[in-house]
C-alpha cells in the first residue's frame, strides 16, 4: 500500500464524514425552533463546507481552491453578520410598532373614559345631559 | 520512512477534527436550548477547523499552499467568537423563554448592554 492510495481513501473518508455531519446540521438547520438555532446550523455548516473546499484541494492538487476556500470563510462570516442584524432590526421595528399601537389604543381608551365622565368646567354636567336630551328628542 | 510518519501524523490531525465535528452535530441534537446549541457549534468552527487544517498543512509540506491554510485559520479565529457574540445578542433579545433557561443577573443586565 503505497502513500496515494493511503491518502485516496483518507480524502475520501473524511469527506463522506463530513457530508454526514452536514446532512445532521441541515437537519436541524430545518428543524430549528427559533430563528438563532437556525443560523447557529447555517454557521456550522459553512464551516464544514470550508473544510470539505480544503481536502478538496489537496486531493486534486489544485491551490486555487485555498483562495475559495479563504473567500468562503470571509463570505459566510458576513452571512451570520447581516442575517443577525437585519433581523434584530426587524425584530426592534415590529416591537416599536407593537408598542406605538398599545399607546394609542390606552389613549384612545383613556380619552374615550374622559370623554363620558363630565369633567369640563365651563359647561356644567346638567346642561349637557340637558342638550344631550335635547338632540335626542328633536 | 519519513513520509510515512508525515502521512500518519496528518492522518490522526484530520481524524481527531473529524471526531470533534461529530461530537459537534451530536451537541447540535443533544441540547434544547439555542445558547447551548452555539456552544457546541462553535467547536468546529475553532477546535475542529484547526485540526483539520493542521493535518492538511503537515500533510502539505511548507510552501504556500500551508500559508493560506493558516489564514483561513487566523480568519476563523477571529471571525467566530465575533459571530458568537453576535448570535448571543440577538437571542437575549428576541427569545421569550431566554430568562427560563439562563440565570440572568438584573445589575449586570442594566449596566452592561446597550
Amino acid at each position: 500500500m503505497t502513500i496515494a492510495e493511503a491518502s485516496e481513501f483518507l480524502y475520501g473518508g473524511a469527506i463522506l464524514v463530513l457530508i454526514l455531519i452536514m446532512f445532521a446540521g441541515l437537519i436541524r438547520a430545518i428543524r430549528g425552533p427559533e430563528i438563532a438555532d437556525r443560523i447557529v446550523a447555517v454557521n456550522m455548516l459553512g464551516t464544514l463546507t470550508i473544510m470539505i473546499i480544503c481536502i478538496l484541494s489537496l486531493w486534486q492538487n489544485e491551490s486555487y481552491l485555498l483562495d475559495v476556500a479563504l473567500i468562503y470563510a470571509m463570505i459566510s462570516f458576513l452571512a451570520v453578520v447581516v442575517l443577525t442584524r437585519v433581523y434584530l432590526g426587524v425584530h426592534r421595528e415590529h416591537v416599536k410598532e407593537k408598542s406605538r399601537e398599545a399607546a394609542e389604543a390606552q389613549q384612545m381608551e383613556t380619552s374615550a373614559v374622559m370623554s363620558t365622565v363630565p369633567s369640563s368646567e365651563d359647561v356644567s354636567p346638567a346642561d349637557a345631559r340637558v342638550d344631550i336630551r335635547k338632540g335626542g328628542d328633536s | 520512512m519519513i513520509e510515512w510518519i508525515r502521512f500518519i501524523v496528518g492522518s490522526l490531525c484530520i481524524i481527531c477534527g473529524l471526531v470533534i465535528a461529530v461530537i459537534a452535530a451530536f451537541g447540535l441534537f443533544k441540547f434544547k436550548f439555542a445558547m447551548n446549541r452555539m456552544h457546541a457549534a462553535a467547536i468546529t468552527d475553532t477546535l475542529g477547523i484547526l485540526m483539520v487544517l493542521l493535518g492538511l498543512i503537515v500533510l502539505r509540506g511548507f510552501c504556500f499552499d500551508s500559508l493560506k491554510l493558516g489564514l483561513i485559520i487566523l480568519f476563523f479565529w477571529f471571525a467566530s467568537p465575533v459571530s458568537s457574540h453576535l448570535l448571543a445578542g440577538m437571542e437575549v433579545e428576541i427569545s421569550d423563554r431566554f430568562k427560563d433557561n439562563c440565570e440572568v443577573e438584573e445589575t449586570e443586565r442594566k449596566g452592561g448592554r446597550t
